[in-house]
C-alpha cells in the first residue's frame, strides 16, 4: 500500500511536468494546425539555458523564468520564420511535420555537438529538505515543481475563460476548420498562443530537467512519447484533454512502475497510446465536429 | 415524367452532430434518363445530403435505396462508385501529379487488375486492356476538346478544364447515376454551355443525374423534376415553375 | 588496387546496395503513395535482427553471452526470405493501427512514437535481442563454405547486393508503372477523389506497406550478414530521417531519382565528413552531420520540393493509336457544332 501511495506521489511529480508540457504542445496545434515535434528539443534548449545561468551563479528559479521567455521567444521565432511561411506556400501537413522534424534534430545534434552526451545536474540546487506526509515522500523541490504546475494550469483556465485568446483558443479546440475559416486565429492572436505555448514548452523543459537526478541532451526527447500519449489522450488541440491526459499518463505510469519494471514507466505510457488510437483516436475531449481534425 | 422505378431513393435520412440537427427526415427519388435538381439556401442540409448518399458521411438514421433494391448504408464510398453510384465534388479533387490521361485512366481501370498480383505477375492482361482503355480516355477528351492536354499534369488546367476533368473521371465509371454537386460554380459560360449539353445527351442516354445548383436559370433549363430543401429539411418538390409559384419556397429562397 | 582500398570500395557499394533497398522501399511508401512512414527504420532493423536469428543458433552458443530468444541456423536465402516477410507483416501492423483514417501528419507521428518506443523496448528488456549491446557474430552467408580470401569474399557480396538490387528494381518499377502504381498516386494525390472513383484506398496503402516494408526487412538482412553486428544505436528513429532526406532530396515518386538522392545523402555526406579533420570536441562532427541533414530537408523542402530528379508522369502517345484520327475528327466536329 505504501508503495503505491509512495508511487502516487511520484506520478503527481510527472503529471505535473507532463501536464505543463502537453498543454503548450496541443495549443500550437490547436491555434496553427501543427503538430511541432521540434518541441521536445525546445524543452532540451530551455533546461540547458538555466543550467548554463546557474553554473553562472544565477538563483535556479531566475533562470526558470530567463529560460521560459527565451524558449517563448524561441518558439515564436520558430512560428514565424519556419513554420508560416510554409504554410503559406500551401505545404501540406506532412511536409510541415517532416520541416519540424528536421527543426528538432537540427537542434538536438547542434546541442550534443557544442555540449556533448553526458548527464549534468544543476549545480545551484540542494536536495536536501524532503518532506514526508500521508505517506509520501517529496523533496522542496519537487513540491515546487507540482506548485508551479497548479499555477499554471489556473492560470491558462483563467485565460482560457477570460480573455478574448482564450475564446479564441476555445473555438478553435471546438471546432477548428470552422474557426479558422470564421478568422479566428489573427496574426496577433497567433504569435500570443506561441509565445505563451512557447514559454509553456520553456518551463517544461526545466522543471522536467529539475525533477530527475541527471539530465543530457537526450532527455527532452525521451520526454516526447509520453507528451504525445497525454495530448492525443485528451485529444490533440483540446487544453483541458491535455490537462487530464497528463495526469492519467502521468499517475498510470508511475504507478504501474513500481510494480512493474521501472524502465518500463514509458511503455505503459505508450500502451496507454495505442489503445485511445484504436479505440477513439479523437481522444477523449473531441465533439463529434472535431472529428473531422484528425480523421478523415 | 417517366412511371419507371426510380433508380435512387433517399428514405427519411437525418444527420445531426451533437445536437445539432444538420439534415431531417429528408425523403426523394431520383429516375433514370432525367435530372432531378437539388436546391436550397446555404446550409440547407445539400451538401450533407449528398455526402451522406455518396458515403462520405454515416447518417443518423434513414435508409438509401440503389436501383431499387440495393441498401448503400454500410457500403463504402468506393465500393459505392463502383456499383454505379459515382459523384463529383464542389471543389474540383484532381490528381495534380498525375496527368490528364491517366486522370481518366484510373477511373476506367478494371478493379481486378489494380493489385499486387496483376502488377507484378499478370503483366500481360493490363497491357492489353490498357489500348482499350486509352481509347476511351481519347474520345472522352476529344468530346471535351481537351485532347490537346492529355499528357499535361492535371494540376496546371485551368479551373473549368479541371471541372470537366472531374466530370469525365465520374464518367469512365460507366455511372448508374449521377451526383453533382455545384458543377457550374465558376466556370465560364462556354464550358458551362458545354457541360448542359453534355448532361442532357446522358439523360436522353439514360443516366439519372441529381444536380446541387444555385443558379435557378440552369436548374429550370436542365430539371424535369426539383427538390427543394430548406434547414435541413425537403421543403417541396415539382418543377421549377411549381416551386416559384409555391408562396413557402419562395420565401424560403428564392426572395432576396 | 591495394587490399584496404578494395575493403574501402566494397563497404561503400554494399552500403550503397543495401541504402538503395531500403529507399525504393520508402519511395513506394512515401514518394509513391504518400505514407509518412516514420517507423521505417523499426522495418529494416526488424529484417536484420530476423537474419540474424536465423542464423546465429540457439543463444547458449557462442560461450553464451548474447541472450535472446530463439536462434536457429538455417542456410541462405531463407533468413534473407525470412526477413523480407517478417518486415511485411511488421509494416502491415502499423497499417493497421494508422488505418482508423488518421490524417497523414497525425499517423505519422504515431509512427515516430512507435519507432521511439520500439528502441527503448528492445534496449530494456535484455533477454530479447541482447538489449542495448545488440546481438554480434552474424555469420556470413557461404564465408565458411567457400575458399576465397576476405577480399574476395567482399566481391562476392557486392555481387550478391547488386542481384538483389537488380530484382527490388524490377519489383518496385513494376508496381510504379502498374495500374497498381497509378491507384497508388491517386491516393497520394486526393485521397476522396480516390475513393470517389471507386479505389480502395486503404487496400493501396496496405500494399505500400507491405511491400515497403518487404524490401526494407531485405535489406536489413543483407546489411546485418555483411557487418555481422546489429544493435539499437543502429536504428534510432533519426535514421528513418536520413531515408526521407534522401527520397526528398533525390526525388520523391523517382525510382532514379531517389537512388540519386541515397548517393548523396547515405554515401557522400558520410563520406565527406570522414575526410575532414577532427575539430571541436569529440562526436562534433558526427552530430553536425545530423544539422546538415535537417537543414537540407528543409532547403529542400522550400526551394526545390519535388526533388533533384523530379517524379515524371507516363506520356502516352495518342497520335499513334487506331482512334486517334476519329477522336480528333469528333473533337472538330463538336466545336464546329457549338459555334453559334
Amino acid at each position: 500500500m505504501s508503495l503505491f501511495v509512495l508511487s502516487l506521489g511520484f506520478g503527481v511529480v510527472t503529471a505535473s511536468v507532463l501536464s505543463i508540457a502537453a498543454l503548450g504542445f496541443t495549443l500550437q496545434f490547436g491555434i496553427s494546425n501543427v503538430l511541432n515535434l521540434a518541441y521536445s528539443s525546445f524543452m532540451t534548449l530551455a533546461g540547458f539555458i538555466a543550467y548554463w545561468l546557474n553554473t553562472k551563479g544565477l538563483d535556479i528559479w531566475l533562470c526558470l523564468v530567463v529560460a521560459t521567455a527565451a524558449t517563448a521567444i524561441l518558439s515564436l521565432g520558430l512560428s514565424r520564420v519556419v513554420y508560416e511561411p510554409f504554410i503559406r506556400r500551401g505545404a501540406r501537413s506532412f511536409e510541415i511535420l517532416i520541416i519540424s522534424l528536421a527543426v528538432g534534430v537540427a537542434i538536438t545534434n547542434l546541442l550534443l555537438a557544442f555540449i556533448g552526451p553526458s548527464g549534468f545536474s544543476y549545480p545551484g540546487v540542494q536536495r536536501a529538505s524532503v518532506y514526508h506526509f500521508a505517506g509520501l515522500t517529496l523533496s522542496s523541490d519537487q513540491l515546487v515543481v507540482v506548485a508551479i504546475a497548479v499555477v499554471l494550469m489556473i492560470g491558462s483556465h483563467l485565460l482560457l475563460t477570460a480573455t478574448s485568446i482564450g475564446r479564441a483558443l476555445r473555438a478553435t479546440a471546438e471546432n477548428s476548420e470552422l474557426a479558422r475559416a470564421c478568422g479566428i486565429a489573427t496574426p496577433r492572436i497567433t504569435r500570443i498562443v506561441w509565445l505563451l505555448s512557447g514559454a509553456l514548452c520553456g518551463a517544461a523543459g526545466v522543471v522536467l530537467f529539475l525533477s530527475i537526478s541527471s539530465f543530457s541532451v537526450q532527455s527532452g526527447q525521451d520526454f516526447l512519447i509520453p507528451i504525445v500519449a497525454a495530448a492525443v489522450l485528451g485529444g490533440i488541440g483540446q487544453p483541458y484533454g491535455a490537462m487530464l491526459g497528463a495526469l492519467i499518463i502521468g499517475l498510470a505510469s508511475e504507478v504501474s512502475a513500481a510494480f512493474i519494471n521501472p524502465s518500463d514507466k514509458e511503455v505503459v505510457a505508450f500502451a496507454l497510446l495505442v489503445l485511445v488510437l484504436l479505440a477513439r483516436p479523437q481522444g477523449l475531449f473531441a465533439e463529434a465536429a472535431r472529428q473531422r481534425e484528425v480523421i478523415t | 415524367m417517366t412511371d419507371e422505378q426510380p433508380i435512387l431513393s433517399v428514405r427519411r435520412v437525418r444527420k445531426s452532430f451533437g445536437g445539432v440537427h444538420a439534415v431531417e427526415e429528408v425523403s426523394f427519388d431520383a429516375a433514370p434518363a432525367a435530372i432531378t435538381g437539388l436546391i436550397g439556401p446555404n446550409g440547407a442540409g445539400k451538401s450533407t445530403v449528398i455526402n451522406i448518399i455518396s458515403g462520405s458521411l454515416q447518417p443518423s438514421g434513414g435508409s438509401v435505396i440503389f436501383a431499387g433494391h440495393q441498401e448503400m448504408l454500410g457500403l463504402p464510398p468506393h465500393r459505392r462508385s463502383r456499383l454505379g453510384l459515382v459523384r463529383t465534388f464542389q471543389r474540383s479533387g484532381e490528381f495534380g501529379g498525375l496527368t490528364v490521361l491517366e486522370n481518366l485512366l484510373v477511373a476506367g481501370t478494371d478493379p481486378k487488375e489494380i493489385s499486387l498480383r496483376s502488377a507484378l505477375i499478370m503483366r500481360r492482361r493490363w497491357r492489353r486492356d490498357e489500348g482499350g482503355l486509352l481509347d476511351r480516355a481519347a474520345e472522352m477528351l476529344a468530346g471535351f476538346g481537351m485532347l490537346d492536354k492529355a499528357n499535361d499534369l492535371a494540376a496546371n488546367l485551368s479551373g473549368g478544364q479541371k471541372r470537366l476533368l472531374e466530370l469525365g473521371r465520374a464518367l469512365m465509371l460507366t455511372p448508374k447515376v449521377l451526383l453533382l454537386d455545384e458543377p457550374f460554380a465558376g466556370v465560364s459560360p462556354v464550358i458551362a454551355h458545354q457541360i448542359e449539353i453534355l448532361l442532357k445527351r446522358l439523360a436522353a442516354e439514360g443516366l439519372a443525374i441529381l444536380l446541387v445548383e444555385h443558379q435557378l436559370d440552369v436548374i429550370g433549363r436542365l430539371c424535369a423534376q426539383v427538390v427543394m430543401m430548406a434547414q435541413g429539411r425537403v421543403l417541396s418538390t415539382g418543377t421549377m415553375e411549381e416551386l416559384r409559384g409555391d408562396p413557402e419556397v419562395v420565401d424560403a429562397y428564392l426572395a432576396g | 588496387m591495394s587490399s584496404a582500398a578494395q575493403f574501402y570500395l566494397t563497404n561503400i557499394l554494399v552500403f550503397f546496395g543495401v541504402d538503395l533497398i531500403a529507399v525504393w522501399g520508402l519511395n513506394l511508401q512515401f514518394g509513391v503513395t504518400g505514407i509518412v512512414n516514420f517507423a521505417f527504420i523499426v522495418l529494416q532493423s526488424a529484417g536484420a535482427y530476423t537474419a540474424a536469428l536465423l542464423t546465429l543458433g540457439p543463444s547458449s552458443g557462442n560461450g553464451g553471452f548474447q541472450h535472446y530468444f530463439g536462434g536457429t541456423r538455417l542456410p541462405f536465402p531463407l533468413p534473407l526470405i525470412a526477413a523480407g516477410f517478417v518486415g511485411a507483416i511488421l509494416s502491415a501492423l502499423l497499417a493497421i493501427l494508422t488505418r482508423r483514417r488518421l490524417r497523414g501528419d497525425y499517423a505519422a507521428m504515431v509512427l515516430l512514437v512507435v519507432s521511439l518506443m520500439a528502441t527503448t523496448i528492445v534496449q530494456n528488456q535484455s533477454g530479447f535481442l541482447n538489449g542495448s549491446a545488440g546481438l554480434s557474430l552474424v555469420p556470413a552467408p557461404f564465408q565458411s563454405i567457400m575458399n576465397l580470401t576476405l577480399v574476395g569474399y567482399a566481391w562476392f557480396y557486392v555481387g550478391l547486393t547488386a542481384v538483389l538490387c537488380l530484382i527490388a528494381l524490377a519489383v518496385v518499377r513494376a508496381i510504379s508503372n502498374s495500374p497498381l502504381g497509378r491507384a497508388m498516386r491517386a491516393s497520394r494525390d486526393n485521397e476522396e477523389s480516390a475513393a470517389a472513383i471507386g479505389l480502395d484506398v486503404s487496400r493501396a496503402r496496405m500494399t505500400a506497406y507491405v511491400v515497403g516494408g518487404a524490401l526494407a526487412g531485405v535489406s536489413g538482412a543483407l546489411l546485418v550478414q555483411y557487418i555481422g553486428t546489429w544493435a539499437p544505436g543502429a536504428w534510432l528513429y533519426p535514421e528513418t530521417f536520413v531515408y526521407f532526406a534522401a527520397v526528398i532530396v533525390g526525388g520523391r515518386g523517382n525510382v532514379l531519382g531517389v537512388a540519386i538522392g541515397s548517393l548523396l545523402v547515405n554515401i557522400a555526406i558520410v563520406e565527406v565528413t570522414r575526410y575532414l579533420p577532427q575539430f571541436g570536441p569529440a562526436g562534433f562532427i558526427d552530430a553536425m552531420q545530423w544539422v546538415v541533414i535537417g537543414l537540407l530537408i528543409m532547403a529542400f523542402l522550400w526551394l526545390r520540393p519535388r526533388g533533384i530528379v523530379p517524379e515524371r508522369a507516363r506520356q502516352y502517345d495518342l497520335a499513334r493509336r487506331p482512334g486517334a484520327g476519329r477522336a480528333a475528327s469528333r473533337e472538330s466536329a463538336d466545336r464546329e457544332a457549338e459555334a453559334p
